[in-house]
């Protein structure tokens, strides 16, 4: 399986977080709250239509809200592959750190 | 602007036609969900802002991926109509070819009427040129011969206009080193050259033909004096009335394009008319044409308000108000309306007709051909072509069809060219320049669409479920378009044959009409050089040789007309006006065209008073004169006598109306009078025998008495039919056009027979078995087309009656549109009709019904 890209994987969390309200806007306001930096909507877009399309998400269409010109939103969630996926990249990352904090400890 | 709490339309609608259809709503819900907020933290301005960059910045992707699918499907589109084509030879071989008849006839058409338009726009000022016309009070014609002094009157009284030029054209030889040649000669004054586009490639100078001595050539008439030699400085002689003259080469202009009204092989000073004796400070004297250059400001109808009473300022007698033609509708339009440009449209709808029937034999073929590409469109349907795009892929296809078709056609044109340019008598090509090309281009591209646009509708509309399970594609029937494409075709071709028919009727007539006089073997030459001078000693010379019958000198009849409206007679009634033409004439000029007479006598050598005071009238002139008995009568005419002197004189005889000008015009009334100061043609009547040695001993006196100069004759009856070269042309375009129309129309119906006898050949096997004969059979197939051509006809007659009508009042003497043309090219339609579909008919009809059955 093909590794995800930084920001797929803070999207893919992001979804997590959210549960069963991420939409496009809740994801780019979550990731802008997180990271503190300014993300557009465009950004996370892309990204979101791509993981769509490997199946790692799945989406579909929500409620209407009147701010939103009375038009449904198309809520994401993690699909099973998805779910591997990420945890293939926590359990390298955690291992990662492991072995890094593990030898600063034997050195220290 | 739209209420602020909702994102800019423009860009919504931009962003629906940039989404897949799934995305669309949420990422517009998404969008402004966020423009919302936007609005209440940061303004509306910025919000919207905001919207649109976001929007735009999706634009490169969108175009992006689109041209490349796009560009996919084109390919797969091109790929299958090649193997259409490849599949169906006959098919596509009828459908190219009729296109590319269609086309070239349209293309050919085209660049002779871009020739014809063309015509006198090449000069830098031609909108600002006008030719001034004369309208006198008593009569309803325009003339453009005026006197000498209007010209520099109208420059100096008016300052709209910037420049006038004074024309006086006429044939003149002139002579170098020895060797004489014939050319046009037209006087001009030196502002000539500022208001036409004539440029100079050789000298010229600040103020050209300013000198009353010298002379501008034009190229090919330089070339033809002095070869290879440098004319300039050097001396030429031009013969004028019998006596040679200097004039010294100053410049060299390029040669007037084919596409200009204005005509010469050199230039001179426009006072060398006076060395005939022609005044050019009286405003009595009418003989010359003034053109005029008005200010960029002014326009024409302003300034032809302003000038039009000059005339009768100079001079109180006059009876000409001014008028002004403009240069660019000199060639094209009649002054008093009317003109060429009737036959320029005339053709032009010719050209689009065909093009037309061309395209609906694409219609036709393509539709009736659809049904075997149900099953195409069904399956594409399913796996998700959009209407939008089915309709794309058919226009496509009929694109293909008709570039491919233009390419032949182009093919075509090359071919045909040439034997237009001699029926047209001009110099046609093809020049890939930016706009012909453009324009060409335009039109494949029109035909395309149009002849595309039906199938691609009918067809994108079959509903994929039916035709995929093999439903009925209905064969014949519930398509009443394509009857009614059929039957404007053949509209359009009978009207076309109905009309060369009567342009051939009334050719003949004209040609075969008794003119009043005895057209045949009379040969006509100019009297140049000395032969003017020298004319009774030619004519002695000339009648020594028994072969010649008759010779006799005049002023020109037939070519040129001369006409006065001073004449005056016995009991006439003072304010009448009447324009008579003057033909002057000798002894024989009753013998050389067997002139009758029908009061009175000709003139006799017996009578020596003929040549000083002898009058004839015809018929027409008696009878407009009201007199009763006109003989003897006393009658002035405008015209110098042998004596040099204008006199009254005695009427001797009436001639019988014989035809001088062309049968468009009425017979005028003439008069007949000795003046061998008028004399310009020698008319010889000649034995038909020995007709090469005569010619050869005429041409043998000629050269005697006018040595140097190139002998040039006509036959009388040649240069009558020049008159009516206009007409024979487009009698030969009318025949093209519609034997071209008759074949684009039999290949349709070729087509769509062959069609029609497919779809049905289960239909006809059963028929057979159970007992049909194949007479029987052919009949049922071929009785569907009769009835169209029929309806055809009751459509084309009465139109097509009308323009003939019309156009046959251009005539004085015509023929009457009798009901034989109009039957004859309806049987003609019925038999062309009957054959193109009886053959399929027959083939289909003779078939064994044991294969037809087991088909399909």
């Amino acid at each position: 399986m093909n590794g995800l890209t930084r920001k797929e994987e803070l999207i893919m969390l992001s979804i997590l977080n959210l549960r069963s309200d991420a939409y496009l806007v809740a994801i780019t306001d979550h990731l802008s709250r997180i990271t503190g930096r300014a993300i557009t909507l465009t950004s996370v877009h892309l990204p979101l239509t791509r993981l769509e399309k490997t199946g790692l998400i799945a989406s579909e269409l929500g409620e209407a809200t009147a701010v939103r010109g009375g038009r449904r939103k198309k809520i994401y969630r993690i699909t099973k592959a998805g779910f591997r996926a990420l945890g293939e990249h926590k359990r390298i990352n955690d291992a990662l750190w492991a072995e890094y904090l593990c030898l600063s400890e034997q050195g220290g | 602007m739209p209420a602020p709490d909702r994102p800019p339309l423009f860009f919504q609608h931009l962003l629906r036609l940039m989404t897949p259809f799934a995305e669309r709503e949420p990422l517009l819900g998404d969008l402004e969900e966020m423009y919302v907020r936007l609005l209440g933290e940061r303004g509306a301005i910025q919000a919207r802002a905001w919207y649109g960059w976001t929007v735009a910045r999706l634009i490169p992707a969108y175009v992006r991926s689109e041209i490349r699918w796009r560009f996919e499907m084109v390919l797969n589109y091109l790929k299958i109509v090649l193997r259409n084509i490849r599949k169906h030879k006959s098919y596509s071989l009828i459908n190219i070819t009729g296109l590319a008849a269609g086309l070239a006839c349209a293309i050919l058409i085209f660049l002779w009427t871009q020739n014809e338009l063309s015509f006198d726009r090449f000069h830098k000022n031609a909108e600002r040129i006008g030719l001034v016309l004369f309208k006198p009070d008593y009569a309803d014609w325009l003339g453009n011969s005026g006197p000498g002094p209007l010209g520099p009157a109208l420059q100096k009284d008016y300052p709209e206009i910037v420049a006038a030029t004074r024309s006086f054209d006429a044939p003149a030889p002139l002579r170098y080193g020895g060797r004489t040649f014939n050319g046009r000669v037209r006087g001009v004054d030196p502002s000539f050259f500022r208001m036409f586009s004539f440029p100079f490639v050789r000298g010229g100078g600040k103020e050209p033909l300013a000198d009353p001595n010298s002379i501008v050539l034009a190229e090919s008439m330089a070339e033809k004096l002095f070869g290879t030699q440098d004319p300039l400085g050097k001396t030429v002689g031009f013969e004028w009335w019998g006596s040679w003259h200097d004039f010294r080469v100053i410049g060299v202009v390029a040669d007037a394009p084919a596409n200009s009204s204005l005509r010469f092989d050199y230039l001179l000073p426009f006072n060398f008319v006076t060395r005939s004796g022609m005044s050019i400070d009286n405003w009595e004297v009418s003989a010359y044409q003034t053109y005029v250059l008005i200010a960029p400001t002014a326009s024409m109808a302003e300034v032809e308000g302003k000038i039009a009473g000059t005339m009768k300022r100079s001079l109180p007698a006059s009876p000409y108000l001014l008028r002004l033609q403009p240069l660019t509708r000199l060639h094209l339009h009649h002054p008093q309306g009317g003109g060429p440009i009737t036959y320029v449209t005339i053709i032009s709808l010719i050209g689009f007709f065909i093009l037309m029937i061309a395209c609906i034999n694409f219609m036709n073929l393509s539709t009736a051909r659809s049904l075997k590409r149900a099953r195409e469109v069904g399956l594409r349907k399913v796996v998700g072509s959009s209407r939008g795009a089915l309709i794309r892929q058919f226009l496509m296809e009929s694109l293909a069809f008709s570039f491919l078709a233009s390419g032949l056609a182009l093919v075509m044109v090359r071919l045909l060219l040439p034997s237009v340019n001699r029926i047209v008598n001009a110099s046609l090509h093809l020049q890939f320049t930016m706009s012909q090309g453009l324009i060409i281009f335009g039109m494949t591209f029109l035909t395309g669409c149009l002849s595309g646009s039906y199938p691609a509708l009918y067809l994108s509309k079959f509903n994929p479920l039916q035709v995929l399970k093999g439903g009925p594609t209905k064969g014949r029937g519930g398509f009443p378009l394509r009857r009614l494409l059929v039957v404007f075709q053949f509209v359009i071709s009978i009207g076309l044959t109905v009309g060369t028919l009567t342009i051939h009727h009334q050719l003949l007539f004209m040609r075969n009409r008794d003119m009043g006089i005895n057209r045949e073997f009379v040969i006509n030459f100019e009297l140049r050089g000395d032969l003017r001078n020298n004319y009774r000693t030619v004519k002695t010379k000339l009648l020594e040789n028994p072969d010649i019958l008759a010779v006799s000198a005049t002023n020109g009849s037939f070519t040129k007309r001369f006409a006065t409206d001073k004449a005056d007679w016995e009991g006439k009634d003072p304010v009448s006006k009447l324009v008579m033409a003057i033909h002057a004439v000798d002894y024989d000029y009753q013998k050389v065209f067997d002139l009758k007479m029908a009061e009175g006598r000709y003139f006799s050598r017996e009578f020596p008073t003929d040549l000083t005071a002898g009058i004839i009238v015809n018929e027409t002139a008696a009878r407009v004169m009201g007199l009763e008995e006109p003989l003897g009568k006393k009658f002035f005419c405008p015209i110098p006598y042998a004596s040099g002197r204008e006199e009254w004189g005695t009427i001797l005889g009436v001639v019988k109306d014989f035809h001088f000008r062309s049968l468009h015009n009425k017979i005028e009334p003439l008069v007949l009078a000795i003046a061998p100061g008028w004399f310009t043609d020698c008319y010889v009547r000649i034995r038909p025998a020995n007709m090469p040695r005569t010619l050869a001993f005429i041409e043998k006196t000629f050269k005697e008495t006018a040595p140097g100069f190139p002998f040039e004759y006509a036959f009388l009856d040649e240069t009558i039919d020049q008159l009516y070269r206009t007409e024979s042309q487009i009698g030969d375009l009318a025949r093209s056009g519609t034997a071209l129309a008759v074949f684009i129309s039999c290949l349709g119906l070729i087509g769509l027979a062959s069609f029609t006898a497919e779809q049905r050949t289960r239909e006809i096997g059963i028929r057979k078995v159970l007992g049909a004969s194949a007479a029987g059979i052919t009949g049922l197939l071929t009785g569907e087309f009769t009835r169209w051509v029929l309806v055809a006809n009751l459509i084309a007659w009465p139109v097509s009656y009308l323009a003939m009508r019309n156009w046959l009042r251009t005539f004085a003497y015509r023929i009457d549109l009798g009901w034989e043309v109009f039957l004859l090219s309806g049987a003609l339609a019925f038999a062309v009709a009957l054959l193109s579909v009886g053959f399929q008919a027959v083939r289909a009809a003779r078939a064994n019904p044991v294969a037809s059955i087991k088909y399909e």
